[in-house]
C-alpha cells in the first residue's frame, strides 16, 4: 500500500480535525495534557454506520459456530477482498454487497447450511432431529439462527422462518426444511450485518444486546457466546460497569487473541502472503518464512499484550521475540528446534518491539533490498498518524548520473539534492535509515547487501516533542514509545478499527477518554482495549440522520 | 401460474416440458446485428514518452519497440497521443497523487477524504474518487437499454488485495466513494458467471432455483423492513445489497445456454491465480472468459488490468530484479530498457491473448473481434515524471475500425479541436455503444468542454 516518491515539494501539515498532542510524561504520573477540553459527561458519540461483517470475522464466526476452521476457511477463500481504508479491511463505508460479494455469500451459505444438516453436524444444530417435526425446527430457528442473529428471533422472525421451512420440507425431510432456513439465515441482512436498531432514532445508549455484538466483534472478531448473549438478555449488561466487566472476562478467553487482527493490519504484517525475495540475494529462504513471521508476530501480540500487559513502550522495544526452530536458523540463534513457538531474548541492541518484527519492517521492502522509503515514510504515518503530501505531477526530475557504487540511503541523499524531491524526502529517508542493520529479510547485519558499509544515524524531524538525531532503529524506537504523538496515533488507530471508520471531531472526547484511562494505566495496551469500551462512543449511538 | 408460485408450490417433482418453461430463453431474443462490445486494458506506471513511435506521421507513423507487438493489428487501430488528464485542474485537497488519480482516469472524478496518508491537501487524508467510472456508467446504460445481465465485469490479474492504487473501476453515483474491487481468480470468476451455461441434472437444478429463491425472498424482506431505521448513508448500502439480490434473481431467471455461440469452456486445472509465475496465464484466461461472455451476451462491458496502478511487481521473467514501479521512477536509460521490456512483454501477451480470443469465437458470419473495441491506457504518461500529460491512448479490435478511421496515429494537441482531454476521449466510447446524447464524462475541470474531433 506504500510507495516510493518521484518528488515532493510540500511539507506535512496535521490533519483538518488535528489537535496538539500531549507532551511526553513518565507513565503514570501525571495526565496527559487533553486533546479536546470541552468534554462533559454529556454522551457526545461520533457516527455509527451500520457495520457489514468483514471477511475475517465471517470467518471467525463460522469457527465459533460449526468448530470447523477448515471449513471456515474454504467459504471464505473465495470473497473478495474489501478495499482497504486507513490500513484497515474493516471500513464500514466500503464494506458493501455488491452482485459479486452477494453471489460469494450464497455460494457459502449453500456450503455451510449444506454443512449443517449433514450426518455429523444435524445433531449438534438439532438435538431434537430425531423426531423431524415442526417443534424441533422452531428450536433450530430459536437456537441456532438466533446465534446467527446474535439476538432472539421476533415471533413474526420465527414464523417467517417456519414458512421456508415449510417449503423446503415438503416432499423431502427435516433436514432439508432445516437446510432451506439456514441457506435463508447465512444470507439474512440481520447476520451479514450489524444492525443497531433496538430503539429511538435519536441519540441514545446502546441496548444490552447491541452492546454485546459490539463488545464481541471488538475484542474476539467474532458473534457473542451464550454466556454475553444470555447476560445481555437478562438485565447483566446495562451499566458502564456490567460492560468493564464484560470486557476483562473476554480479553482472558482464547479468543481475545484474534485482536491480532488489529496489529497485522495496523502493521501491514497482514501483506506478508506477497512477500517475494530473489533466491540469489537471499538463498536458502524457509519456503514457510512467511507464516512463520506472521506467526511469531501474532506470539508476540498474544504473550506481550494479551498476557504480560505489555506497556506501550514494551510493544515497541521489548527485547524479545518469539521463534520456532525454522525461524531460530533463519536469524542465526542455536538450540531452538521444532515446530513450536518459544521465548528468546534479543541480546544485540539492534531489534525489539512489535514494529520491528520481520513481519512488520520488511513488509513492504523490496525483491533484493530494503526500502528505506517505505519504512521510513511506514514510521510517518502508522506510527506518528501523520500524512504525507502528494508527490508533483509533471515534474523534471534531472538528478543526473548517480554512481552505481553508491548505496541506497546514498542515492537517496542525492535524491533529496533535487528540490521537488526533497520535501518529503528528507521527512521519510532519516526514519527509514536507521534500519538498515536489518536486512530485507529480517536478520540483522553489518554491511548491505553489496557489502557496502551501513549507515543507521537518522533523525525525527517535524514531531513535536521527540526531534532529533537517532543512532539506529532501537534507538528510533526507544524515542518514539514515549512520544505523545505515538501515543495519542495508537489510541486513533484502535479507535479507526474498532469503529471501522476514520475519527471525527464528535469523537474527540471518546479518544480523548480512552487516552486518559491509557495514560493512567501506564500505557497498558491491554487496558486501552478495555478504556475504549468505556467511551461514549462504544457506549451510545447518535441520532439516526436521514 | 408464474414460476415463483410455481415453485413454492413444490418445484421438485416438475414434469420435465414444465422445467423446459422454468428454465427460459435468454430474455433478448438474437437479432442478426451483433451487440458492440468494449474492453478497456490497463498497463501500469506510464512508459517511455520519447520512444512510442520513431516516426509520427497520420499514417507513415513507425511504431518504437516497445509498442512493436501491435504493428500486425494497426489497420484496425488508433493511437492516440497527447491526451491529458487534467487532474491538475482539480482542486488540492480533491487530488490523489498522479498514479492514484490516474489510476482512476476512467471515473474522471475529484478524489474524496478519509482513506489514505498520502495525498491530499492541508493535511487531511485522501480518498477514494467521487463518482462511477466509465465501465460501470457504460454497463449501466447497456444493462438498461438491452437487458444484459452484467452491466461490467472488472478483473485484474495479481494481487488480491485492494487499496486506492489499483482500484480502478468505480460504483458512483456521483459524490459517492465506492471502489469496485476486481475480480483476480478467474477460475471463480468464470464458474460466478457461467454456473448456467453448464449442463446440471435438470431436476437439481429445479431444486436449487426454488431454494435459492425462497432465501432471496427473505433476505429482500428483511433489508426493505430494515431501510426506514437506518441513516440515508446505511440505506445506499442496503440499495445497493437489494440491488444485488435483484441481479441474482434475474441470473435464476434468464438462461444462456441457447445463445449461438455461447458454450462452455475448458479453464483447465486451477492453479494459484496469486502466483507470479501464473500471471500470463492468469491474463489469457479472463480474455478467454471476456471473449465467451461477450459471445453468451452476458456483458458487453469489460475494465481489464494487467495490474494495479503503481504496480511494482518484478518481471523475473525479463530478467528483472527490482520491480516496476521502483524501476519507473530511476531515469537512466537502463531503467527505461527494462520499462519499454515491460510493455513490449504485456503488448505481446495482449495481442496473443485477447486479440486472438476475440478473433476465435465465431458469430454473425465473422468473430467477436469484429465487435468488440480495445482501448489501451495507463494511469502516467510517464513514470519517472509522473507526468498525465502527453498520455497514448490506444484503441483496437474490429469494434474501433468500425467506429474511428484506424490505422492512424493522432495527437489530439493538434487535431481538429484540439480538446485532448481523457475523459473527452472516453465520451467516444458511449458513442461507439449507441449512446450518442452522452456529450461529456466526468467532472468538468477533468474536461476541455467538447468531444475530441478528427477520430471518426
Amino acid at each position: 500500500m506504500l510507495l516510493v516518491f518521484a518528488g515532493c515539494e510540500a511539507t506535512i501539515v496535521p490533519g483538518d480535525d488535528y489537535v496538539p498532542s500531549p507532551p511526553v510524561v513518565p507513565p503514570g504520573e501525571e495526565p496527559p495534557t487533553p486533546i479536546v477540553t470541552a468534554c462533559s459527561d454529556a454522551p457526545t458519540p461520533g457516527p455509527a454506520p451500520l457495520r457489514r461483517l468483514s471477511h475475517e470475522e465471517y470467518q471467525n464466526i463460522v469457527v465459533d459456530l460449526l468448530g470447523d476452521e477448515a471449513l471456515a476457511r474454504t467459504v471464505t477463500q473465495d470473497f473478495i477482498s474489501d478495499p482497504v481504508s486507513l490500513g484497515f479491511r474493516n471500513s464500514a463505508r466500503f464494506l458493501d454487497v455488491k452482485l459479486v460479494m452477494a453471489q460469494e455469500y450464497m455460494k457459502a451459505a449453500e456450503t455451510l447450511s449444506t454443512r449443517a444438516v449433514s450426518t455429523a453436524t444435524l445433531p449438534t444444530i438439532a438435538p431434537c432431529h430425531a423426531t423431524g417435526d415442526e417443534a424441533c425446527a422452531r428450536r433450530v430457528i430459536e437456537g441456532f439462527v438466533r446465534k446467527l442473529y446474535r439476538r432472539t428471533l421476533t415471533t413474526d422472525e420465527v414464523n417467517t422462518y417456519l414458512a421456508v421451512y415449510r417449503q423446503g420440507r415438503t416432499g423431502t425431510n427435516f433436514a432439508t426444511g432445516v437446510e432451506w432456513v439456514l441457506l435463508a439465515a447465512f444470507q439474512s441482512p440481520h447476520f451479514l450485518y450489524r444492525p443497531e436498531v433496538d430503539g429511538s432514532s435519536e441519540q441514545r445508549a446502546l441496548s444490552p444486546v447491541e452492546l454485546a455484538s459490539r463488545l464481541s466483534f471488538f475484542l474476539w472478531r467474532s458473534m457473542p457466546d451464550e454466556a454475553l448473549l444470555t447476560a445481555a438478555e437478562t438485565g447483566q449488561l446495562t451499566t458502564r460497569e456490567d460492560v468493564e466487566r464484560a470486557a476483562r472476562r473476554m480479553l482472558t478467553d482464547e479468543k481475545a487473541e484474534r485482536v491480532f487482527e488489529f496489529f497485522e493490519q495496523w502493521f501491514d504484517i497482514d501483506e506478508l502472503p506477497s512477500m517475494a525475495r530473489n533466491p540469489t540475494t537471499f538463498p536458502g529462504l524457509s519456503p514457510t518464512l512467511a507464516r512463520d513471521l506472521r506467526e511469531e508476530a501474532r506470539q508476540f501480540v498474544k504473550h506481550a499484550v494479551l498476557e504480560d500487559g505489555a506497556s506501550l513502550k514494551d510493544l515497541l522495544t521489548g527485547q524479545y521475540g518469539w521463534v520456532n526452530g525454522s525461524l531460530a536458523a533463519h536469524y542465526g540463534l542455536t538450540g531452538i528446534t521444532g515446530a513450536a513457538f518459544q521465548k528468546v531474548q534479543w541480546t544485540s541492541g539492534k531489534r525489539g518491539g512489535l514494529f520491528m518484527t520481520s513481519g512488520s519492517l520488511i513488509s513492504h521492502d523490496k525483491l533484493t533490498r530494503t526500502s528505506i522509503v517505505n519504512r521510513g515514510l511506514r514510521v510517518r504515518t502508522l506510527l506518528l498518524c501523520q500524512t504525507v503530501p502528494s508527490p508533483p505531477d509533471d515534474v523534471p526530475l534531472s538528478l543526473g548520473p548517480i554512481d552505481a557504487t553508491f548505496s541506497q540511503g546514498d542515492r537517496l541523499a542525492a535524491h533529496r539534492t533535487n528540490a521537488s524531491c526533497a520535501g518529503c524526502h528528507a521527512l521519510l529517508d532519516p526514519l527509514g535509515e536507521p534500519f538498515e542493520n536489518i536486512d530485507a529479510v529480517g536478520r540483522e547485519r553489518t554491511v548491505d547487501e553489496a557489502g557496502r558499509a551501513l549507515k543507521t544515524a537518522g533523525s525525527i524531524v517535524n514531531t513535536q516533542n521527540v526531534n532529533g538525531p537517532v543512532t539506529d532503529g532501537m534507538d528510533l524506537m526507544n524515542t518514539l514509545a514515549g512520544s505523545a504523538e505515538v501515543q495519542e496515533c495508537m489510541v486513533r488507530q484502535l479507535f479507526r478499527f474498532g469503529h471501522g471508520r476514520s475519527e471525527e471531531t464528535a469523537d474527540l472526547c471518546s479518544r480523548q477518554r480512552a487516552l486518559e484511562a491509557f495514560s493512567n494505566n501506564a500505557w497498558n495496551v491491554k487496558e486501552l482495549f478495555v478504556a475504549m469500551t468505556q467511551t461514549d462512543d462504544f457506549l451510545f449511538k447518535p441520532t439516526v440522520t436521514r | 401460474m408464474n414460476r415463483r408460485k410455481f415453485l413454492r408450490a413444490g418445484g421438485a417433482v416438475l414434469a420435465l416440458p414444465l422445467l423446459e418453461s422454468l428454465l427460459p430463453r435468454a430474455a433478448r431474443a438474437q437479432t442478426t446485428t451483433a451487440p458492440r462490445r468494449f474492453i478497456s486494458v490497463f498497463t501500469a506506471n506510464g512508459d517511455e514518452i520519447s520512444k512510442r513511435f520513431t516516426t509520427k506521421s497520420e499514417t507513415g507513423f513507425v511504431l518504437g519497440d516497445f509498442l512493436r507487438p501491435f504493428e500486425a493489428q494497426r489497420a484496425d487501430m488508433l493511437f492516440v497521443e497527447g491526451v491529458d488528464k487534467y487532474h491538475g485542474r482539480l482542486p488540492e485537497g480533491a487530488r490523489a497523487d498522479g498514479h492514484q488519480q490516474g489510476g482512476s482516469a476512467l471515473a474522471p472524478w475529484k478524489s474524496g477524504t478519509g482513506s489514505f496518508p498520502i495525498g491530499g491537501g492541508n493535511g487531511a487524508t485522501i480518498g477514494y474518487v467521487l463518482g462511477p467510472s466509465l465501465d460501470k456508467r457504460l454497463g449501466d446504460l447497456v444493462k438498461a437499454r438491452d437487458n444484459v445481465r452484467h452491466g461490467n465485469l472488472v478483473y485484474r490479474v495479481g494481487d488480491r488485495g485492494n487499496n486506492i492504487w489499483n482500484q480502478h473501476a468505480h460504483l458512483g453515483p456521483e459524490g459517492t466513494q465506492a471502489p469496485i474491487p476486481p475480480e483476480t481468480n478467474p477460475f471463480t470468476a468464470y464458474t460466478r458467471i457461467f454456473t448456467d451455461v453448464s449442463p446440471e441434472a435438470r431436476e437439481a437444478a429445479l431444486r436449487r432455483l426454488s431454494m435459492r429463491q425462497s432465501a432471496l425472498d427473505l433476505v429482500k424482506g428483511e433489508l426493505s423492513a430494515l431501510k426506514p431505521k437506518l441513516s440515508t448513508d446505511d440505506v445506499r448500502r442496503l440499495e445497493l445489497h437489494e440491488s444485488s439480490v435483484r441481479d441474482i434473481e434475474r441470473s435464476l431467471s434468464s438462461m444462456t445456454a441457447n445463445v449461438p455461440a455461447c458454450t462452455t469452456l475448458n479453464t483447465g486445472a486451477t492453479i494459484d491465480p496469486y502466483l507470479a509465475a501464473s500471471w500470463d496465464e492468469m491474463g489469457g484466461l479472463f480474455f478467454r472468459i471476456t471473449a465467451m461472455a461477450f459471445a453468451c451476451d452476458l456483458t458487453r462491458v469489460v475494465n481489464f488490468n494487467w495490474s494495479g496502478n503503481t504496480s511494482d511487481r518484478v518481471y523475473a521473467e525479463l530478467g528483472h530484479t527490482d520491480g516496476h514501479h521502483t524501476m519507473s521512477h530511476d531515469s537512466s536509460a537502463e531503467a527505461f530498457t527494462k520499462i519499454r521490456a515491460i510493455h513490449r512483454k504485456l503488448g505481446e501477451k495482449t495481442v496473443e491473448l485477447l486479440y486472438g480470443a476475440l478473433k476465435g469465437v465465431q458469430e454473425y458470419g465473422g468473430s467477436v473481434y469484429d465487435n468488440t473495441m480495445v482501448m489501451h491506457w495507463s494511469e502516467l504518461a510517464q513514470g519517472d515524471t509522473h507526468s498525465n500529460s502527453n498520455n497514448l491512448v490506444m484503441f483496437g479490435g474490429g469494434g474501433a475500425k468500425k467506429y474511428f478511421r484506424t490505422g492512424r496515429y493522432v495527437n489530439l494537441t493538434t487535431a481538429a479541436n484540439g480538446s485532448n482531454s481523457f475523459s473527452d476521449l472516453q465520451v467516444h466510447a458511449f458513442k461507439y455503444m449507441g449512446f450518442n446524447d452522452v456529450n461529456s464524462w466526468g467532472d468538468p475541470l477533468c474536461s476541455r468542454g467538447a468531444v475530441p474531433t478528427g477520430l471518426t
